[in-house]
């Protein structure tokens, strides 16, 4: 018995226990999912304390060995990944219990809530491929279904679309593992990487990774695969635009991409410069395209989607800077990221509670009557800005000092100069919403949405502050995983489980 | 070697302290400008005999350290003066006003803050303490007497652009010198084009912090909406403090620019831009805030001059003048926020003869506005004296510095004309009926404006005694020789002398009182207030019509034509200046704007909401990876 399975079984079994406790009252539920997401958190920080003595805990199913059997395979990114998941699933759930008080069918929407939670937990710690993609189906359904909760016109549509396009990507996943089982005879991740190497790069290796990383695009919504994304987030509700944006589009995206690309394929940017320079084209693409879009967006929610957008085209760009710095400040802004996108979805959560629209021009004066909400976004945007000493900048500290070690000054040019377009869109929400004169009708927030915006607002202060402990702790090691390219598969198989 | 922890932390901690417990806030407020007061006073005598410098932390091979050189103790012990003139000006002013625990909050960390920019030996660690004070200028500039948002908004924008143009440039001085710690071992010569690149990107952040052509246009803007301790707290002594500091810094202790001479020349040509645009902007106007702020910027190119010099008495000079300016500068906002305190307006139109009413301010005003000017043997002239020599000595290098030279006096002379418009205007000249209740200002609101003046008359005095020899000289690295023939002391007792005639040549009678009669008009008998002639009148006249007509209508009227056709020619500069330069500059961010939004207004168009067209775009972008992948 090791820990490892709770990160997934807990909230899956949470997901199956929610729907009888809601026949019995509708409060316990809510409770219950916040219990079950602190114990998650909990866990998560358990993880990445084990993570600094041993490099993997390999948990085996069944006891199967192996190539034949299933195996969980949980390394310092992984305990990152779990980390940053359980951080928002437990701000989100605060948040949720109000905001969500006027829609009917709740327990629904907890009983989804912990099926995403499982299936982001789940492709986070696997070391399967065929699992990866169970657990990221498993998300990605109960991701529409969430996105369309309102069941209204609008909700449906979006739903739809990002559903048929969500789908494009899962399918073309399942397609290229068929094609890889064909070629490979085997699922397991480091099984896979074993004999890819034995191969070679040959023209299969390389549509096999195109088809994936065409798959993980879309998940992660890069441009031109992002159209599904600004549709999507101001469909759902708040709390879940929040862990959409904050972290659902990593997990299936970046994670998978940067796995796949660093652990199994055991590219590096001196293998496959190619490769790489694809991926800061991606990333180069997205941040202008959907930074400049989102200027002219009226829509609260919307531009704040498009705005994840843009910004993991800065992750993108780490990862395609390849160095062990630009790997870390990907990851940094992972983490940089979530905290900061997932409090300002919670502010406009908190707006729409309260005045009921989500448009810019119609809302006015909100400074002063909301002020927890006003100083959360004036502190998530000068993170996601990169105002030191906050988290935000330490992210994109660590990319930029990534850039200049691989000789990328343009590249390190372009990423501040483009900062500039980021400080535009935050300020137009920053002026119509909340500093505008005049007053549009409204009241506080209620108390456990502003605890959830305070939670984050003091992790991205304290974070910032502490960025050298969690550099040290947390970044800094799952970046090593990262670069440890392929003895990936030689800690699976060599690794012992360790006890609970 | 804590002080330099503590200069940094005190004045924010109990800040804040104060700001969270209301109650106590005066209290704690005038511990925490007190104690770092201590503490730079501290600073100040050691760095006198030694360097302090220490790391902080070191992370992946760039050192985080404070550094204290002499300079540095110099800018930290002013820094600390003027934040305690201010909040004592403040107590008063600002009281009773619906944000002034925000006010007090954002005084407290703007000086930790400017602290920490002058102490840190880390271009870095500089840059962070410099971003905290965009944001506290923005929250200062929030605080205003009415709705001032714009003018934050408007200012933030420069700043900030300028910012990231500067962190640009370290960027670029890191990548090309592999370091970002200073002083350097060696100064940097200007042997690679991106290194000239770097230090102009740098320059451009220090520009916009000290206020010059073309990054000036924010400050006449908040000059209209803002208290004037906030104004003579950030563009009048704070920013000219930090700018001037990281000015030398830049110019002469990590690069060398007495060795380049383009350089020097863009130095001085802003600097002399700066002088004569802004000094004649400053004439045409009728507000008397906006008035000084435009002066403010006017003299901050008086500092470039002598640092672009790059001899070492102008850099000294320019060192002092810097001093002086703060200290007049100060001392005329404060005053001028006194009268506004009493009368409630700034407005030059409704304003006159108050230096009855107000004398001490009076004294203060005038004390100042003469020093500004460079009246002898007051401090601002000997500044400037020092500078003018620096420009003549460059004559072996610079074939045109006699240009220079004109551009610095002729700004001088308009500096005299705007400061005689601005007395006349408010001190002088016939009181409105409206102002004949008006009193002295308050203790606390006067005794900053009148100590700041007798500071001006000490320091100019006994400008060799005092200032240069314990404050400016150890605060520069150079041994600057002679300072021509000038001395203070025997020209105060000239200068004492002729005033003495002067009374009693007044009070032997030669000089007529002035003669009281009715105007009539066509029977209608005027009151007095409509015929009342305001000070800005004077020099009004010439804004609209024909200039040349003008000047030869006012010809009997003695000294004033000259300063009328002055005026007609700034006016005309200033309405160039609006019209051409400040519209180019707007619509340049306008032009910026419009072409991003419409890129973007362009990219919208390209999200049609359908679904076919989406996917699409993502089989288009697909098939290119695998293209690119496979291929």
């Amino acid at each position: 018995m090791t820990f490892i399975p709770l990160y997934f079984a807990l909230p899956l079994a949470a997901a199956f226990i929610i729907p009888i406790l809601g026949k019995i009252a509708k409060s316990v539920v809510w409770i219950f999912v916040t219990l079950v997401s602190f114990v998650l958190f909990i866990l998560a920080l358990y993880g990445v304390a084990v993570m600094q003595q041993i490099p993997m805990v390999v948990y085996k199913m069944g006891n199967w060995p192996p190539p034949l059997g299933i195996v969980m395979a949980f390394d310092s990114f992984s305990a990152f990944m779990v980390l940053v998941i359980s951080i928002l699933v437990f701000a989100g759930s605060l948040f949720s219990w109000r905001y969500m008080s006027h829609y009917t069918g709740q327990w629904k929407y907890y009983t989804l809530y912990m099926l995403i939670t499982a299936g982001m937990m789940g492709v986070s710690i696997t070391g399967d491929l065929f699992n990866m993609f169970v657990f990221l189906e498993i998300a990605a359904i109960s991701s529409y279904a969430l996105v369309a909760f309102g069941v209204d016109a609008e909700e449906l549509e979006a739903s739809f679309k990002y559903m048929v396009m969500g789908e494009i990507g899962g399918l073309t996943f399942l397609l290229a593992i068929a094609l890889l089982y064909a070629k490979t005879s085997t699922l397991n991740l480091a099984d896979i990487s074993n004999t890819l190497q034995a191969m070679g790069q040959t023209p299969f290796f390389w549509t096999v990774l195109g088809m994936m990383l065409f798959a993980f695009s879309i998940k992660a919504a890069f441009v031109p695969f992002h159209s599904w994304l600004p549709d999507a987030h101001p469909a759902a509700p708040a709390p879940i635009s929040s862990l959409l944006s904050g972290i659902f589009i990593k997990v299936l995206g970046m994670y998978t991409t940067a796995r796949i690309v660093f652990n199994v394929f055991g590219l590096s940017r001196d293998t496959a410069p190619a490769f790489f320079n694809v991926l800061l084209g991606i990333g180069l693409l997205s941040i202008a395209f959907a930074g400049i879009t989102a200027l002219s967006q009226r829509d609260y929610k919307r531009l704040l989607g498009y705005s994840s957008v843009s910004q993991v085209g800065y992750i993108m760009l780490g990862f395609g800077i390849g160095n062990y710095y630009g790997v870390a400040g990907a990851i940094f802004y992972i983490l940089a990221h979530a905290l900061a996108k997932g409090l300002l979805f919670f502010t406009s959560g908190s707006v729409v509670n309260a005045t009921g629209t989500r448009d810019l021009s119609k809302l006015a004066g909100l400074g002063e009557r909301m002020s927890t909400t006003a100083w959360s976004f004036r502190i998530g945007g000068l993170s996601l800005i990169g105002l030191p000493p906050l988290v935000g900048f330490f992210a994109k500290y660590f990319i930029i000092l990534g850039a200049l070690k691989g000789g990328f000054l343009w590249l390190a040019i372009i990423a501040i100069g483009l900062s500039v377009v980021t400080l535009g869109y935050l300020l137009k929400i920053e002026n119509n919403v909340f500093m505008k004169k005049g007053r549009t009708e409204a009241s506080k927030a209620p108390f456990t949405m502003r605890i959830a915006m305070v939670f984050l607002v003091v992790l991205i202060v304290l974070l910032g502050i502490g960025f050298q402990q969690v550099f040290d702790f947390v970044v800094g090691p799952a970046a090593h995983a990262l670069l440890r390219g392929i003895e990936y598969a030689n800690l699976v198989f060599g690794s012992v489980a360790v006890g609970f | 070697m804590n002080e330099i922890y503590y200069v940094i932390v005190v004045p924010i901690f109990f800040g804040l302290l104060g700001f969270l417990i209301n109650r106590l806030r005066t209290e704690l407020d005038l511990v925490a400008f007190l104690l770092t007061l201590f503490y730079a006073i501290r600073i100040f005598i050691d760095t006198r005999t030694q360097i302090i410098s220490y790391n902080v932390a070191s992370f992946i091979g760039i050192d985080f350290r404070f550094y204290a050189d002499s300079l540095a103790g110099f800018i930290v012990l002013f820094n600390a003066i003027f934040a305690i003139l201010i909040w004592l000006y403040s107590l008063r002013a600002m009281s009773k006003t619906p944000r002034e625990r925000v006010y007090y909050l954002y005084v407290a960390l703007t000086l930790s803050a400017a602290n920490g920019v002058v102490l840190s030996g880390n271009l870095i660690f500089l840059l962070l303490f410099w971003n905290v004070l965009v944001f506290s200028l923005y929250g200062l500039l929030q605080v205003g007497k009415v709705y001032s948002a714009p003018a934050a908004r408007k200012a933030i924008t420069i700043i900030g652009v300028s910012d990231y143009v500067m962190m640009l440039g370290i960027v670029i001085f890191f990548v090309k010198t592999g370091s970002i710690n200073f002083p350097l071992d060696t100064k940097v010569l200007f042997t690679d084009v991106w290194l000239i690149v770097s230090y102009l990107m740098i320059l451009v952040g220090v520009l916009a912090k000290l206020g010059t052509v073309p990054m000036h246009t924010w400050i006449p803007e908040a000059a209209k909406v803002v208290p004037a301790s906030t104004l003579a707290y950030l563009p009048g002594s704070l920013d000219k403090l930090l700018g001037f500091y990281l000015l030398m810094r830049l110019s002469y202790y990590i690069f060398d620019i007495s060795k380049y001479v383009p350089l020097q020349l863009t130095l001085m040509i802003i600097g002399s831009i700066t002088i004569i645009f802004m000094a004649l902007m400053a004439l045409w106007q009728k507000e008397a805030q906006r008035m000084l702020a435009f002066s403010t910027v006017s003299q901050a190119g008086y500092m470039l001059l002598g640092v672009g010099t790059g001899i070492p008495i102008a850099i000294a000079g320019a060192l002092f003048h810097m001093l002086n300016n703060v200290i007049y500068k100060s001392a005329l906002f404060l005053s001028t926020g006194a009268v506004e305190y009493r009368t409630k307006t700034t407005n030059l139109d409704s304003l006159g003869g108050l230096g009855v009413k107000m004398p001490v301010t009076l004294f203060a005003f005038v004390v100042a506005a003469l020093a500004i000017s460079g009246v002898p043997p007051l401090n601002g002239f000997y500044s400037k004296w020092m500078i003018y020599q620096g420009i003549i000595e460059t004559s072996s290098t610079i074939n045109i510095w006699f240009v220079f030279l004109i551009c610095a006096m002729f700004g001088s002379i308009l500096t005299l004309a705007y400061n005689l418009k601005l007395m006349h205007s408010i001190f002088l000249g016939e009181r409105p009926k409206e102002l004949n209740k008006v009193r002295e200002a308050r203790f606390e609101m006067v005794v900053p404006a009148l100590l700041l003046a007798l500071v001006c008359i000490v320091f100019g005095i006994f400008a060799q005694a005092v200032p240069l020899k314990y404050l400016i000289l150890p605060s520069v690295v150079y041994d600057i020789g002679e300072i021509g023939f000038w001395s203070p002391t025997l020209a105060t007792l000239l200068i004492i002398v002729g005033i003495v005639v002067g009374i009693v040549v007044y009070l032997f009678g030669t000089v007529m009182k002035p003669r009281r009669t009715r105007v009539y008009v066509g029977g209608e008998i005027l009151d007095e207030e409509s015929a009342r002639i305001t000070g800005p009148n004077f020099y009004s006249s010439i804004d609209s019509v024909d200039m040349l007509k003008k000047t030869y209508d006012f010809g009997e009227g003695g000294a004033f034509d000259f300063y009328n056709f002055l005026h007609g020619a700034a006016s005309g500069v200033a309405i160039l200046s609006r019209d051409v330069l400040d519209r180019l500059i707007t619509s340049l961010y306008r032009v910026f704007g419009k072409i991003v939004t419409m890129f973007g207004k362009l990219t919208s168009l390209l999200h049609t909401g359908e679904l076919y067209n989406y996917v699409g775009w993502i089989f288009l972008g697909g098939i290119i990876i695998l293209l690119i992948l496979v291929f």
